[in-house]
């Protein structure tokens, strides 16, 4: 459209309601004189769907952003978006964004009960919210309050810290935990990252890293082979990682360790293993007796039996794995194989396989993060000291001793805490971007956060959580916050990137930063202060962070340049963090210690096929969607918008199911009912159902009601169930489910 | 053009009370303000205070049902979907889509913007107002035609969904009587020559 000012009117006007009141006063109400015209402007962010934050060139125009694209000369993303970075408009405009505040007038709560929500300000909503925290700590102490969110961003954590929170509970069991606990004591530290480009040997349990769209692992996985490098892919299902990988082997679901323990005893028994480092960096020669002798029991031929690989494959791939390298098996995430129950054996075993080929900080190997440290808040506006922390923890990690060491919690036991083991401790809930279909059994969970009496959320979106809200807060989307990120994926050198906001928070959302300074400077003044008695103001925070890190005077300056590497050598470490070590560990003693293997020792899945469930039911998450969050965005809905069952056609077959065919699959806690889609990509004693879709709110317009919820079928377990089962690093045992299958 | 309608100038007052009511859950602010201004006005028609007057009988005695319907149809959008941005009905439903852009570029050309800057600039309210000041104006037909094409054409089968969907007799009849008056003004420019 092309207008040309008429220049007829001025804002007063001369129409036939002239003057002052002119349309009775909601033209000036809504209008006001046109500001100069700025023209299309191009920032430098970094995307938010996931971790890596790949660079992104925003172009945006009258507030509102374009156009995403890759940036040019950024390592993560290589100036290209994966499908969900390209979509990202999508998460910002999505016309069912929470946009003000809103506050529950039907104290029913339930998927189905029309929540009667008012619109209110900021101001109720905090001073609500803090009223009623504030009132259940007292009453009941800081037990009672239950906050389901991150610990970011780092004001955030400062404002539970300084009103005593136990309770902060996050996925981390789905995702990390097990990787973050194990690799502390074998390898020491938190964060790894894998150097494909540099390796010749890659094996990969589970991980399915092309269908994942983390472009820069992808990427890195693509150039190992350019550069020559074998790939041996072990899955139940024919993946897109497995079709690119030079073998694949159909391994039985929950029997990688067996395999991972096979290929140990060969490298042992053969002496294939990496002397140099594993006599010098390693506490191998402490335990050798040991060490050899338990490992002596898991030849190849035992493992055959348990995980249907042929032995003289698993022989051999260990021979070429010794000899072969750098050669690496990266341990990540939420990886198929690390959801068993047999999760802390099979990351301990994948750890030893690294340890033992030793690329453990090498090149070709997985590395250590060189991930700069940011001066949090805390560092910045030191605060008074924190009170104890005490309570019951009401996932009961506090069983779990190196899980309590962790400062994350546990999703797959929160159910069980609040309706079981602790009924009534919890009084006032917090839930911030996270949805009940993140959860085992999602309607249990539902259950559980109906019984508690005040339950805040915050969210982009109306979630199935928000649903259940007292009081629902709009919170913001990464276009619309600033932050400093240290990149913590590809990070052999220290790299900042300034996520800026391109456009301010639309409607009346905040970023969650604003609220936990609102919060805390009603429920914890003391700890928002400057030393001259004035509130904290997080952009001068920022600012004065971006200045103690040199990347500027203020972080309009560090947001000109969007990007800063600080180019250093990567040099091999030659001392590991191990806690009473500098070595990495093998045997680890403080398994035991807590309850736990020294070594690792086979177990089996939670649940093995029967009878009454003769299946093994697996999820996972597909490459267009980011877990639950990316269902409601348009473009990657419409690339997937609902969920099938996957089954083999011999399985169909033998149960009489067709394409298409709607199909019921039930577990010992639930049922769900979808279509069937027949491939051959998925062994004949499976069932796969992708995770994310299923959301129930109707409030999605997009997602709302499709598909079924893949955590229907997966059993939740009790803190009790982790100890007894020796699942001391807390896997949440998602791939743990075994169902049966009928045609409807 | 209609009987009922004997002139722009009465369409405009509608358009900008329907606007300004649509702006806010606070509905009964909105008719207030515009009662008022219409008491106060000797030469306003008839037809405009009848109008209001009804619209006024409707209204809830307890103002938070008001407030409760509104948040259920137009921001809370998923069981009536009902959501007031233009934007929002496109064939890729987004906001500050192409109509937010289009929207900003027909109020710059009459100088102005609307007040609030982080919000899309296509929302019914806003496009009502801005089209009642085209109206009253005296803005040429083919200003008109063409703003309608661009921008209105997509409400009356939304205000005819929100006829259906309401539970309140108020909003039923704020979106019958404003249905009516769009597609009569489309009419009688659509006969004018340009």
């Amino acid at each position: 459209m092309a207008l040309s000012r008429r220049g007829l009117l001025q804002l007063a006007g001369a129409g036939t309601l002239a003057g002052a009141d002119r349309l009775l006063g909601a033209f000036g109400d809504m209008f006001r004189p046109a500001s100069p015209l700025g023209a299309a402007t191009q920032v430098i962010t970094a995307c938010g769907v996931c971790s890596p934050a790949c660079g992104i060139k925003a172009t945006v125009e009258n507030n509102a952003l374009r156009f995403v694209e890759g940036l040019e000369g950024d390592f993560s993303g290589r100036g290209r978006l994966c499908g969900k970075g390209a979509a990202g408009a999508g998460f910002l405009y999505d016309p069912d964004r929470l946009k003000y505040p809103l506050k529950r007038t039907n104290p029913r709560k339930g998927i189905d009960e029309d929540p009667g929500w008012v619109r209110i300000t900021w101001q109720e909503a905090l001073d609500t919210i803090a009223e009623r925290f504030g009132d259940a700590r007292k009453r009941f102490g800081a037990e009672s309050l239950l906050f389901v969110t991150l610990p970011s961003p780092d004001v955030w954590l400062r404002f539970m810290n300084a009103i005593g929170v136990v309770n902060r509970i996050d996925h981390i069991d789905e995702c990390f935990l097990t990787d973050r606990i194990i690799q502390r004591y074998t390898t020491g530290f938190k964060s790894w990252c894998n150097d494909f480009e540099n390796s010749k040997y890659i094996v990969l349990f589970g991980w399915d890293i092309l269908a994942k769209a983390k472009l820069v692992y992808a990427n890195g996985i693509i150039d190992a082979k350019d550069n020559g490098a074998k790939i041996v892919c072990f899955n139940p299902q024919y993946s897109t990682t497995a079709r690119f990988a030079d073998e694949w082997y159909s391994i039985r679901p929950g029997s990688d360790l067996a395999v991972a323990l096979a290929m140990i005893h060969v490298l042992l028994a053969e002496n294939l293993y990496n002397k140099e480092f594993v006599d010098q960096y390693t506490n191998f020669g402490e335990h050798e007796n040991t060490i050899r002798t338990h490992f002596a029991q898991y030849t190849p031929e035992w493992a055959e039996r348990e995980s249907d690989v042929p032995a003289e494959a698993i022989r051999r791939i260990a021979r070429e794995f010794g000899t072969q390298g750098p050669a690496i098996v990266p341990a990540y995430k939420k990886t198929l194989c690390a959801n068993y129950q047999n999760a802390s054996q099979l990351v301990h075993a994948i750890s030893i396989l690294n340890i033992l080929a030793g690329t453990i900080d090498r090149p070709g190997g997985r590395y250590v993060a060189r991930t700069p440290a940011v001066p949090g808040i805390d560092a910045i506006v030191p605060p008074p000291p924190y009170p104890p922390k005490q309570g019951r923890r009401v996932d009961g990690k506090d069983k779990l001793p190196l899980v309590l060491q962790d400062g994350g919690g546990m999703f797959s036991t929160l159910a069980d805490g609040i309706l079981n083991r602790y009924p009534g401790m919890i009084q006032a809930g917090f839930i911030m971007n996270y949805t009940a279909l993140s959860f085992p059994q999602p309607q249990q969970t539902l259950d559980a956060l109906a019984t508690i009496p005040f339950l805040a959320v915050m969210d982009y979106l109306p979630t199935d959580t928000v649903t259940y809200a007292d009081i629902a807060l709009p919170g913001t989307t990464y276009f619309e916050v600033s932050d400093i990120m240290a990149r913590d994926y590809y990070a052999r050198q220290p790299q900042y990137v300034a996520r800026t906001a391109v456009v301010s928070p639309l409607f009346e959302s905040r970023s969650p930063g604003f609220v936990a300074l609102e919060l805390g400077k009603r429920l914890a003044p003391d700890y928002f202060k400057n030393p001259d008695g004035s509130w904290i103001n997080l952009n001068a925070v920022l600012d004065e962070r971006t200045k103690r890190l040199g990347l500027g005077e203020n972080f309009a300056e560090f947001r000109a340049k969007g990007i800063v590497t600080r180019e250093q050598a990567f040099v091999p470490r030659t001392t590991f963090n191990v806690p009473g070590t500098t070595k990495c560990q093998i045997l680890v003693p403080q398994f035991k210690d807590a309850g736990g293997d020294p070594l690792p020792v086979w177990r089996p899945k939670r649940e093995i096929p029967s009878a009454e469930y003769p299946y093994y039911y697996l999820t996972y998450i597909p490459a267009v969607h980011k877990r639950n969050s990316t269902q409601n965005n348009p473009i990657l809905n419409e690339m997937m918008g609902t969920a099938v069952a996957s089954l083999n056609p011999q399985l169909a077959a033998k149960l009489g199911i067709r394409e298409g065919q709607r199909v019921r699959i039930r577990s010992r806690v639930g049922e769900i009912e979808l279509p069937a889609h027949l491939t051959e990509t998925v062994r004949p004693d499976c069932v796969l159902v992708p995770h994310g879709f299923g959301h129930r709110s109707r409030l999605l317009q997009t997602a709302g009601g499709k598909g079924v919820r893949d955590g229907d079928v997966i059993p939740a377990q009790s803190i009790q169930q982790c100890v007894d089962s020796v699942n001391f690093a807390g896997s949440s045992c998602i791939m743990d489910a075994v169902v049966n299958i009928e045609a409807l | 053009m209609s009987e009922r309608l004997s002139a722009p100038g009465d369409l405009a007052v509608w358009f900008a009370a329907v606007g300004r009511v649509l702006a806010s859950p606070d509905a009964a602010a909105g008719l207030r303000v515009m009662a008022e201004g219409l008491a106060a006005r000797a030469n306003a028609r008839s037809g405009v205070r009848e109008e209001l007057a009804a619209l006024w009988a409707e209204f809830p005695g307890d103002p938070q049902e008001a407030h409760r319907e509104y948040v259920r149809l137009f921001l809370s959008p998923g069981a009536a979907p009902c959501p007031l941005w233009q934007s929002a009905h496109g064939d890729e439903p987004q906001l500050m889509g192409p109509s937010h852009h289009s929207a900003i570029e027909w109020y710059r050309s009459e100088g102005i913007e609307p007040g609030v800057e982080n919000e899309p600039a296509d929302h019914a309210s806003l496009l009502l107002v801005f089209f009642a000041h085209l109206l009253d104006s005296g803005a040429p037909a083919e200003w008109i035609q063409r703003y309608w094409r661009e921008h209105l054409a997509w409400l009356p089968k939304v205000l005819a969904r929100i006829e259906r969907e309401t539970r309140l007799p108020f909003y039923a009849r704020l979106a019958r009587v404003t249905r009516e008056r769009l597609e009569e003004a489309e009419a009688f420019f659509r006969e004018t020559p340009a």
